[in-house]
């Protein structure tokens, strides 16, 4: 029967896998939603517990998001870049997205150096950890995503070195560019979350 | 047009698989006819044939309807014409479902409804609750009623009939705002009456209300009254002991649980210098095992030589002790902080009751406090309408004033036996369900009095008042105060 | 992947013959992980059920031995006396697996899979692989769940809400130990595939539907299943983040929800600080949705089984679809109610109180229009008719204690007793169960291309309504006489020995009503290879997936183009047309219908779909049917 005639089915008018990709950023915002507002609710519980102490974060998660920020904006530039067939431009800043995704890492880890120095780990007798074991656990929560961005970014780069990242094929390229940006927000409102709430 | 049912039943498939069905539910009747009446011997006299016969019609029922299922489809084939609507068949068996079932709610109304705490509240509030209970149940009952009789009369009324047209009927707005507004008031109502009821019972008047405190473990309860001094001595979790399950702020008791953890402190240490010798020794013994090959003799004691040399070798065995030691030297530290605190320990804990009776006066005002040490409980008091969690790390309470006295209660209910119990009713491990106390209330204040004597104070009182009042020898003659809890 | 390349190798089908492990193991057909979803439901529901019995024999006969709880649990039945602590066990799996695995994955996963993409009509579900991730990472979970009841330490015990302390603490139950890191495992694997699953089913029903279904020609299915998978996508990741927290406490020590806590044989712990009632917080904040997850699936079967069979248009389309929007909406602030009794603020308990008796109103919209829908109708019993008359009455007689239960004051005295378990086993259990069996008699012929036997079906269907009122309906007076649930026995306290013959007759009827359920499995089992085969569109239903061929198996759905929608889907008894039904995908030829406007369909330049922005507000265009 096919073979009659072609069959022209309608294209969806979004691609699957980007609504599927919001849907799923959608998901993971009602994670953090709950872990930042187990922190919200846990607080004044804590405090009148005395359990709770509020600490300076580390400088390197500051460091952190001004990383988000440049990144941001040269994964912004490799989207455009592959959107005008730019491709050597795309290459480039898709290149150097992904080194500064290895770059956040390694503040993270930084940040977590810190906080160990400071006696602030993940477990301890010290009541006033509580509020360190949030930080623990929603930045880490958080370097999964972005590790997430990581392998996005370096599936995107390979395409791109196989030359199949050009104005006729964006799915992945815009996928990785929509993910990026909202692992960097995340970590910018996270942050500003952590100083200001704490 | 023809709507292509089933129509055709496979004749041999049903039947055989319901009396297949049958044979199994024969044992399972008979077991139950079996198990109400356990006979103790073969005797047939004995046995409960009422339900069995019952059962046995019921099986009967279920056959014949099936019979009739099957001849008449199979006459339905040959002739081809419907002798016998499943439609119709399934409409009357709608009607039969809610007569008996109509049967079954009110008999099951008067038959358990007797049993139900209504109107029957030992405490103040309770009557409050109850007559909530009622205002909910009446608009419940009636409309669960109206509903249910109409969808049973309807499958009935409107069962399928191949001449007849359904009514093509869309939407009826005026219809649709009536029941969406209808249930609405009468939710506004429930609500506005849940609130007030809700508000009356947690802001009970506490002024001159007495103080309990309840106190829920694994598995069991233990209720606290402050004493002479009318105060509650301090407590913290960490001073909790054997002899002083509440972990009352009690000097000699807590000095005592310091004490025996500096020893555990050492002993384990000891073990873990020991460490690297009972390896040798774990792995020698588990080397003997087997090579006089008693591992499959005896492979319950080999698979726990093993787990032993294992965790010996691989410095498991190590790291739990040292973990022992840092929880226990953290207790220890706890224990001093709170010791330098003078105001914890005031000495109002030492008259304090701890008892395993709870024992209320009626008419008598009361707040409950309630703790818990190990996991989440609930304080469960049905006939006094109260329910509160007990959580640990947390306090919470509930008020309530009892306005029947057990004595009452026997009265009324015709059973000299009766008691008051608080259940728990939080699920909290393998005893959850036998974790109660009993609750007294009693007639008057002298009867609670009387009772209250007789129960011994945390620390027994010092006898020569002379000692109290130089402060100088305090602290040596206090020494260590024996610690009496029931 | 993409549109084209499901063409590709739809395409390709037809020359290559697949190889067993692709057709039914790895399968990427939506039809086939519907099979595979269901097969597995059963499964888990046959265990689950028989749990019940088990501790049902032991509440009703508790001084008597049955040899076969020894020969099932080994050691934890010495003697045939059931342990107390494998009751707790009992009562936690069985808990889990049928709120989880049976009514959410077995329920929801099955139909959103087989009709979605049938319904709307697609190829298949946006994403094919994901889907199929999302299968098999339920069946993980599924066995990873199942082994954790084989475990030396026994089972998690701590009822299925899991509450700290008692399951973060090994010491505290046996089955807080190895049983309960399993536990925490599969509701991970769980969790994952619910997502993936749910991002599908949002994403196909908004973006693959065909040229005619707008959203107002959605059957109440589709809708329900939407509805649902909203619900999944917020509250599942709240879910995990309270499943992250406790396996925190557990296995690293922290402090999120211990705090001052002395254990019996071990003395006093570290951990101070933590908050026992963020983890209640947390857990129902998914805990509440998911009673909706797993009701509203059952109620959108019915709202299409019961207008099929009576052949009459579903009362009130619209007014449905607000329902199950206001209810959808309300569950997520209502979670508050589980809680009334932990301490939380009095004022706290007022608002959610409130808010709690508010979802009545959306749900007694919901029965009155099934009565309606009823009324004046030309009802046909087939087995799914009967059972979604039987959801209704559950539906109503289980929701009318919720007014009780949602009820601050009342809650009181009920909460945790014999009551609350009567309320949910009728309007969550029974309820949605009824849905499913519904679900697979109405849907069989389009699953297996046979037919149920119907005879078998009747049996099935009365002897289980009534024993499930036989079972739930005096539940409510014990719970009225302050009769506590998860109880091992009754016999301790002189007050409940009244209830002993109540407890023989609710044991009697759940095991006839579980003898009942082989009748269903053995016509199910049967039909699936010896059923009369099925006629193309059998019950005369006017929704779409009675238009792709039931008689090969068909990956893609439609041999040829996609079909044409050109009414809604409750055109049942049309007084201008002879038929009782008028197919969505049959065209009108007498007065040709207008098809909706064309403009969303003059291919939108590339460059704007790339827009994300655009994307955005397409997306939000095509959810409100303006595409």
């Amino acid at each position: 029967m096919n073979s009659k005639k072609k069959i022209k089915d309608p294209e969806p008018l979004v691609a699957p896998g980007k609504f599927n990709l919001w849907l799923l950023m959608l998901a993971s915002s009602m994670l953090f939603a709950s872990l930042v507002s187990a922190f919200i609710v846990h607080k004044p519980d804590a405090q009148a517990k005395s359990t709770w102490t509020a600490f300076d974060l580390p400088i390197f998660f500051l460091v952190s998001v001004l990383i988000a920020v440049i990144s941001s904006v040269t994964i912004f530039v490799a989207f455009k870049a592959a959107k005008n067939d730019e491709l050597n431009t795309n290459k480039t800043f898709l290149a150097l997205t992904l080194g500064l995704g290895l770059a956040f890492c390694v503040t993270q880890y930084l940040g977590w150096k810190q906080l160990v120095a400071l006696d602030l780990t993940l477990v301890n007798a010290r009541p006033e950890d509580i509020s360190a074991s949030y930080v623990w656990m929603i930045t880490g929560v958080h370097v999964l995503h972005v590790l997430g961005g990581i392998i996005l970014l370096g599936l995107a780069l390979s395409k791109a070195f196989k030359l199949e990242i050009h104005k006729k094929s964006m799915t992945l390229m815009s996928i990785a560019h929509t993910y990026w940006h909202f692992v960097g927000l995340l970590w910018i409102f996270l942050y500003l979350f952590l100083y200001f709430a704490q | 047009m023809t709507i292509t049912l089933n129509r055709v039943l496979r004749n041999s498939l049903s039947k055989k698989v319901l009396t297949a069905f049958s044979l199994i539910l024969a044992p399972v009747f008979a077991m139950a006819a079996d198990v109400v009446e356990p006979p103790q011997e073969f005797n047939p006299m004995a046995w409960d044939w009422s339900t069995l016969l019952t059962l046995a019609l019921m099986l009967l029922v279920i056959l014949v309807i099936a019979r009739a299922f099957d001849i008449g489809s199979l006459t339905e084939k040959i002739s081809g014409k419907r002798l016998v609507s499943p439609h119709k068949i399934n409409g009357w068996v709608a009607i039969i479902f809610l007569v008996l079932g109509l049967i079954g709610v009110w008999y099951e109304m008067v038959y358990h409804g007797k049993h139900v705490l209504l109107n029957d509240a030992a405490s103040e509030h309770g009557a409050v609750y109850d007559s909530m209970f009622m205002w909910t149940f009446g608009f419940t009952f009636v409309v669960f009623i109206i509903t249910e009789v109409l969808l049973f009369y309807f499958m009935f009324r409107y069962s399928y009939d191949e001449n007849r047209k359904a009514l093509y009927y869309f939407h009826n707005n005026k219809l649709e705002v009536i029941w969406t507004v209808v249930p609405a008031i009468v939710l506004t109502f429930l609500v506005l009456r849940g609130f007030n009821t809700w508000s009356k019972i947690t802001s009970a008047d506490n002024e001159d209300a007495q103080e309990i405190e309840v106190f829920a473990y694994q598995f069991g309860w233990k209720a606290r009254y402050a004493g002479a001094d009318n105060k509650f001595g301090d407590n913290s979790f960490t001073f909790i002991s054997g002899s002083n399950p509440l972990g009352l702020a009690v000097e000699g008791s807590i000095d005592e649980l310091s004490q025996s953890l500096t020893d555990e402190i050492a002993a384990l240490e000891a073990l873990i210098a020991s460490a690297d010798d009972s390896a040798a020794v774990w792995s020698a013994r588990l080397k003997d095992f087997e090579a006089q090959g008693r591992q499959r003799a005896y492979p319950e004691a080999y698979k726990k030589i093993r787990e032993m040399a294992m965790d010996a070798e691989s410095g498991a065995y190590v790291r739990s002790l040292e973990k022992e030691i840092k929880r226990k030297s953290t207790n220890i530290k706890r224990i001093a902080k709170f010791r330098a605190d003078q105001n914890m320990f005031n000495k109002s804990a030492y008259d304090d009751k701890v008892v395993t009776e709870i024992v209320l006066v009626k008419n008598q005002p009361y707040v409950f406090k309630f703790r818990a040490r190990d996991v989440i409980h609930s304080a469960y008091m049905p006939e006094f309408r109260a329910q509160m969690n007990c959580v640990p790390g947390m306090s919470t309470q509930f008020a309530f004033t009892p306005i029947k006295s057990t004595d009452e209660a026997r009265a009324e209910k015709g059973n000299p036996e009766y008691d008051y119990y608080l259940y728990c009713n939080k699920i909290c491990g393998a005893a959850h369900y036998n974790m109660k106390i009993k609750i007294t209330v009693v007639d008057n204040q002298a009867q609670y009095e009387t009772w209250l004597a007789q129960q011994a104070p945390v620390v027994a009182p010092v006898e020569a008042p002379a000692v109290e009042a130089d402060p100088a020898s305090d602290t040596t003659s206090q020494a260590t105060p024996a610690v009496a809890f029931n | 992947m993409s549109t084209a390349a499901l063409h590709a190798e739809h395409e390709a089908h037809h020359e290559h013959k697949e190889s067993f492990i692709s057709k039914y193991v790895f399968s990427m057909d939506h039809k086939m992980i519907s099979k595979q979803f269901l097969i597995t439901g059963i499964v888990m529901g046959m265990i689950g059920m028989i749990m019940s019995l088990l501790f049902r024999l032991q509440l009703a006969w508790p001084d008597d031995q049955f040899s076969i709880i020894e020969t099932l649990l080994g050691k934890w039945g010495v003697d045939g006396k059931l342990d107390p602590n494998f009751y707790m066990g009992l009562v936690t799996i069985h808990g889990t697996i049928m709120v989880f695995y049976v009514l959410t994955a077995g329920l929801s996963g099955t139909f959103s899979n087989l009709l979605i993409p049938l319904q709307v009509g697609a190829r298949d579900m946006a994403s094919p692989f994901m889907n199929m991730l999302s299968y098999w990472f339920f069946f993980m979970s599924s066995v990873v769940l199942l082994i954790s009841v084989g475990v030396e330490t026994g089972p998690a015990s701590g009822g299925w809400t899991v509450y700290p302390p008692l399951s973060a603490l090994d010491k505290a139950m046996p089955g807080s130990g190895l049983g309960m890191t399993l536990w925490l495992v599969a509701i991970v694997l769980f969790i994952v595939s619910s997502l993936l699953g749910g991002i599908n089913y949002i994403s196909t029903v908004l973006n693959q539907r065909t040229k005619g279904m707008s959203m107002n020609r959605l059957p109440l299915t589709i809708w329900a299943f939407f509805f649902t998978a909203v619900l999944g996508l917020l509250s599942f990741p709240v879910l995990l983040g309270a499943g992250l927290f406790l396996i925190f406490d557990r296995s690293f020590g922290t402090s999120f929800y211990l705090s001052d806590i002395y254990l019996e044989g071990v003395g006093a712990l570290e951990n101070i600080g933590g908050s026992p009632v963020l983890y209640q917080h947390l857990f129902w904040f998914l805990g509440h949705p998911e009673v909706y997850i797993i009701l509203m699936p059952a109620l959108g079967i019915t709202s299409e089984v019961i207008s099929c069979n009576a052949r009459k248009p579903i009362f009130g389309y619209t007014a449905m679809i607000i329902s199950l929007l206001g209810i959808s909406f309300l569950s997520f602030i209502v979670w508050g109610h589980h809680m009334f009794i932990t301490g939380m603020n009095p004022f706290l308990g007022s608002v959610f109180m409130i808010l709690t008796l508010i979802i009545a109103v959306p749900s007694a919209v919901k029965a009155f229009n099934y009565l309606t829908t009823l009324w004046k109708g030309n009802l046909r019993f087939t087995p799914a008719m009967l059972f979604s008359i039987g959801l209704v009455s559950f539906f109503i007689s289980g929701g009318l204690t919720g007014i009780y239960l949602g009820n601050a004051a009342l809650d009181i005295q009920m909460h945790d007793s014999y009551f609350v378990v009567a309320h949910f086993h009728l309007v969550m259990g029974s309820a949605a169960i009824f849905g499913m069996f519904a679900g697979i008699y109405h849907w069989f012929p389009r699953m297996y291309g046979r037919m149920m036997n119907n005879t078998l079906g009747y049996f099935h269907f009365w002897i289980t309504f009534i024993c499930a009122y036989l079972v739930f309906f005096p539940m409510h007076f014990m719970g009225l006489a302050g009769v506590p649930r998860r109880y091992y026995q009754f016999t301790l306290v002189e007050q409940f020995d009244v209830w002993i013959d109540v407890n023989k007759l609710i044991t009697v009827s759940a095991i006839v009503a579980g003898a009942a359920q082989l009748l269903f499995l053995y016509n199910f089992f049967v039909s699936v290879f010896r059923g009369k085969k099925a006629a193309q569109n059998p019950w005369g239903a006017n929704t779409l997936e009675w238009s792709s061929p039931i008689d090969v198996r068909l990956h893609g759905n439609w041999p040829g183009d996609l079909p044409t929608v050109y009414r809604g889907p409750y055109e049942y008894s049309r007084p201008d047309r002879e038929e009782d039904f008028f197919p969505q995908y049959v065209p009108d030829e007498s007065a040709p219908e207008v098809l909706e406007p064309e403009k969303a369909k003059s291919a939108p330049a590339e460059k704007e779909v790339e827009e994300e922005s655009s994307v955005f507000f397409a997306a939000i265009k095509r959810v409100f049917g303006l595409g």
